[in-house]
C-alpha cells in the first residue's frame, strides 16, 4: 500500500503554496500550513500565559507583598488561566487535529478550508483583545478565570472588551469543531470505517461534539452577564430577582465538559505514542473508543460537583458525587488499557514515549486527586484551597501539556522531514518533568494544610513549599526555551527522516514522505488494518 | 464508472458537507440563544 501512495506522491509533489510570503499565512486554506499557525500560536500563547504564571510565582516565593498589589495578582491569575485553556492548550491540539486528521483518514484537506482559515485568524485577534485589557481603565478582569458574578461586574471599562474576546474564541473553537466533523464523515477514505478511525482522529471526533455542545453555553452565560452590566437584566442579580449561583451553573455545564475538550485529544495522542514504541497495537481499541465516548457523556453531567460549597440539595450532591466518581471508570479503563499495551512489548525510550510514559503516572496523581474532591465531605475541606490548584495543574500540565509535548516530538520528523536532536529532546524531558513536579506536587500539602488559591499573600508556615513551587514553576519555564530550540533546530536541519520515521508505526500518515508533501491524498488511499483487526 | 458520474458524486458530497455544516451551525446557534431565553424564562 505505501508503494502505491508514494508513487501517487511522486506525480503531485510540484503543487505548492499559491502564495508566497506573508500572504500564504495570511490566505492559509492548506490544513498543514493552518496547523502550523495554530501551533505557532499556541507556543507564543504558552511563553505569554507563562510570563505570567511566573509573575504569580515571584510574588508567592515568600509571605507578604513583593512585586504586585493583590488587584494585579488577581488578573494575573485571571488572564494566565484564560490565555493557557483558550489561547494555548486549545489551539494546540486544533494545529494538531489539522495537522494529522486529514493525514490519518486519507483525506485530501479539511472539509471546509476558508471556514478553517476563518478559525484560525479569528485567535490572534481575540488574544491581543484578551491581553490589551490589561492595559484599560481598572485592569483586566480579575475575577478568576470562572467569571463568577457579581464579583467580575466589578471590572473596569475592560469588561465588555474580555467578554468580546470570548465570544471570539468560541466562534473560533465551535467552527474548527464543524469543520474537524464535517471532514471525519464526509472526507475519510472509503475503505475505512468508523471505529477503524485512528484514536487521535476518534479522540477529536467526540470533542469537536463536545465543543458544539457546550461553548455556545458559554456564550450565552457571559451574553448574560453582559446583559445585566448593559442592558437592565437580572438574570444574576439577587436585587432584581436573579440568583448569582445560576451563573455557576452555567460556567461549569461548560467548565466541566472543557476539561475533557482539553485532555481527550491529549488522550488520543498517547494512544498513537504507546503503541508506537512498544511496536504493538494499540490494547483495546473498541474499548478506548466506547471509554472516550462515555468520559464525554459523563463530563456533561457532574459540572456541579464544582459548586459542592454553594450548598445543594442532599440529591444533588449525591448524584454529582457518584456521576464524578463514575468517570474513573472509563478513565481507568484507558489507563489500563495503555499500560496492557506496552506488556510484553519491545520498548524504546524516545523523548516522545518519555513524555508519553511520564503522562501515564502523572495524570494518573491528577486523576486521583480529583476522585478524592469528588467526594463532597471531603470537598469542603479542599475547596478553594491550593490542593485545588495542584490537582488541576496535575491534570492540565502533565497531562494535556505532555500529551501535546509528547505529540510535537513524535510528529515533529513528519512534518519538518528531519529528526529532533534525541539528546537535547531527552534533557528537555528529564527538566520538564523534574520541575513540574517540583512546582505542582508541594501545593498539595499546602492546600491540605489550609492555604487558599488566589491570594498574593499567606501565613508564614507554608513559606518553605512555596518557595520549591516557585523554584520549580521558573525552572519549568526556563526548561520550555529549550524545546523551543529543538523546533528550531528541527525545522532548521538534522538527519533526513524517512516516511516511517519511527520503527514501522501504523496509520496512513506514514505512508506519506517525510516532510508531509503540500498536498496528500488527493486521490483516496485503500486503507488495510494492519493487524487484520475486525475493529 | 465515468466522468459524469464522478461529477455526480462530488456535486453530492459537496452538498452533503455543506448540508453537514450548516447543520452543525444551527444546533450551536440554537443552543447559544435557546440558553439565555430558557434562563430568561425560568424567572
Amino acid at each position: 500500500m505505501s508503494a502505491t501512495v508514494a508513487d501517487m506522491h511522486d506525480s503531485h509533489d510540484h503543487h505548492g503554496p499559491v502564495h508566497t510570503g506573508i500572504k500564504r499565512w495570511l490566505f492559509a486554506t492548506n490544513h498543514k500550513d493552518i496547523g502550523t499557525l495554530y501551533l505557532v500560536f499556541a507556543l507564543v500563547m504558552l511563553f505569554v500565559g507563562g510570563l505570567m504564571a511566573l509573575i504569580i510565582r515571584a510574588e508567592l516565593f515568600q509571605p507578604g507583598l513583593q512585586f504586585v498589589d493583590p488587584d494585579f495578582f488577581n488578573q494575573m491569575t485571571t488572564m494566565h488561566a484564560l490565555i493557557m485553556v483558550f489561547g494555548m492548550i486549545m489551539p494546540a491540539f486544533a494545529g494538531f487535529a489539522n495537522w494529522m486528521i486529514p493525514m490519518m483518514i486519507g483525506a485530501p484537506d479539511m472539509a471546509l478550508p476558508r471556514l478553517n482559515n476563518w478559525s484560525f485568524w479569528l485567535l490572534p485577534f481575540a488574544a491581543t483583545l484578551l491581553v490589551s485589557t490589561l492595559f484599560m481603565p481598572g485592569g483586566a478582569p480579575a475575577s478568576g478565570w470562572t467569571l463568577y458574578p457579581p464579583l467580575v461586574l466589578q471590572t473596569g471599562d475592560a469588561f465588555p472588551f474580555a467578554i468580546f474576546a470570548i465570544h471570539l474564541l468560541g466562534i473560533s473553537s465551535i467552527m474548527a469543531a464543524i469543520n474537524i466533523i464535517v471532514t471525519i464523515l464526509n472526507l475519510r477514505t472509503p475503505s475505512m470505517s468508523l471505529l477503524q478511525m485512528p484514536m487521535f482522529v476518534w479522540s477529536w471526533l467526540i470533542t469537536a461534539y463536545l465543543l458544539i455542545l457546550v461553548m455556545p453555553v458559554l456564550a450565552g452565560g457571559v451574553t448574560m452577564l453582559l446583559m445585566d452590566q448593559f442592558f437592565g437584566t437580572s438574570f444574576f442579580e439577587a436585587a432584581g430577582g436573579g440568583d448569582p449561583v445560576l451563573f455557576q451553573h452555567i460556567f461549569w455545564f461548560f467548565g466541566h465538559p472543557e476539561v475533557y475538550i482539553i485532555i481527550l485529544p491529549a488522550f488520543g495522542i498517547i494512544s498513537h505514542v504507546i503503541p508506537a514504541f512498544s511496536r504493538k497495537p494499540l490494547f483495546g481499541h473498541n474499548a478506548m473508543v466506547y471509554a472516550t465516548a462515555c468520559i464525554a457523556f459523563l463530563s456533561c453531567v457532574v459540572w456541579a460537583h464544582h459548586m459542592f460549597t454553594v450548598g445543594m440539595p442532599l440529591a444533588g450532591q449525591m448524584f454529582f458525587m457518584f456521576a464524578t466518581m463514575l468517570i474513573a471508570i472509563p478513565t481507568g479503563v484507558k489507563i489500563f488499557n495503555w499500560t496492557a499495551t506496552m506488556w510484553q512489548g519491545a520498548l524504546t525510550f524516545e523523548t516522545p514515549m518519555l513524555f508519553a510514559i511520564a503522562f501515564l503516572f502523572l495524570f494518573t496523581i491528577g486523576g486521583f486527586t480529583g476522585v478524592m474532591m469528588a467526594m463532597v465531605p471531603l470537598d469542603f475541606q479542599y475547596h478553594d484551597s491550593y490542593f485545588i490548584v495542584a490537582h488541576f495543574h496535575y491534570v492540565l500540565v502533565p497531562g494535556a501539556l505532555f500529551g501535546a509535548i509528547a505529540g510535537c516530538y513524535f510528529w515533529l520528523p513528519k512534518w519538518t522531514g528531519h529528526m529532533y536532536d534525541e539528546r537535547l529532546g531527552k534533557i528537555h524531558f528529564w527538566l520538564t518533568t523534574i520541575f513540574v513536579n517540583l512546582t505542582f506536587f508541594p501545593q498539595h500539602f499546602v492546600g491540605l494544610a489550609g492555604m487558599p488559591r488566589r491570594i498574593p499573600d499567606y501565613a508564614v508556615q507554608f513559606t518553605n513549599f512555596n518557595m520549591m513551587s516557585s523554584i520549580g514553576a521558573f525552572g519549568f519555564g526556563f526548561s520550555q526555551l529549550l524545546l523551543v530550540y529543538v523546533i528550531y533546530k528541527c525545522v532548521k536541519g538534522g538527519a533526513k527522516a524517512t516516511a516511517e520515521v519511527w520503527d514501522n508505526p501504523e496509520g496512513l500518515e506514514w505512508t506519506v514522505p517525510s516532510p508531509a508533501p503540500y498536498h496528500t491524498f488527493e486521490v483516496p488511499p485503500v486503507y488495510t488494518p494492519r493487524y487484520g483487526a475486525t475493529h | 464508472m465515468g466522468a459524469q458520474a464522478m461529477t455526480t458524486d462530488d456535486d453530492n458530497r459537496r452538498r452533503k458537507i455543506r448540508t453537514n455544516a450548516i447543520v452543525l451551525g444551527l444546533v450551536a446557534f440554537a443552543v447559544f440563544i435557546g440558553f439565555i431565553m430558557l434562563m430568561g424564562l425560568r424567572g
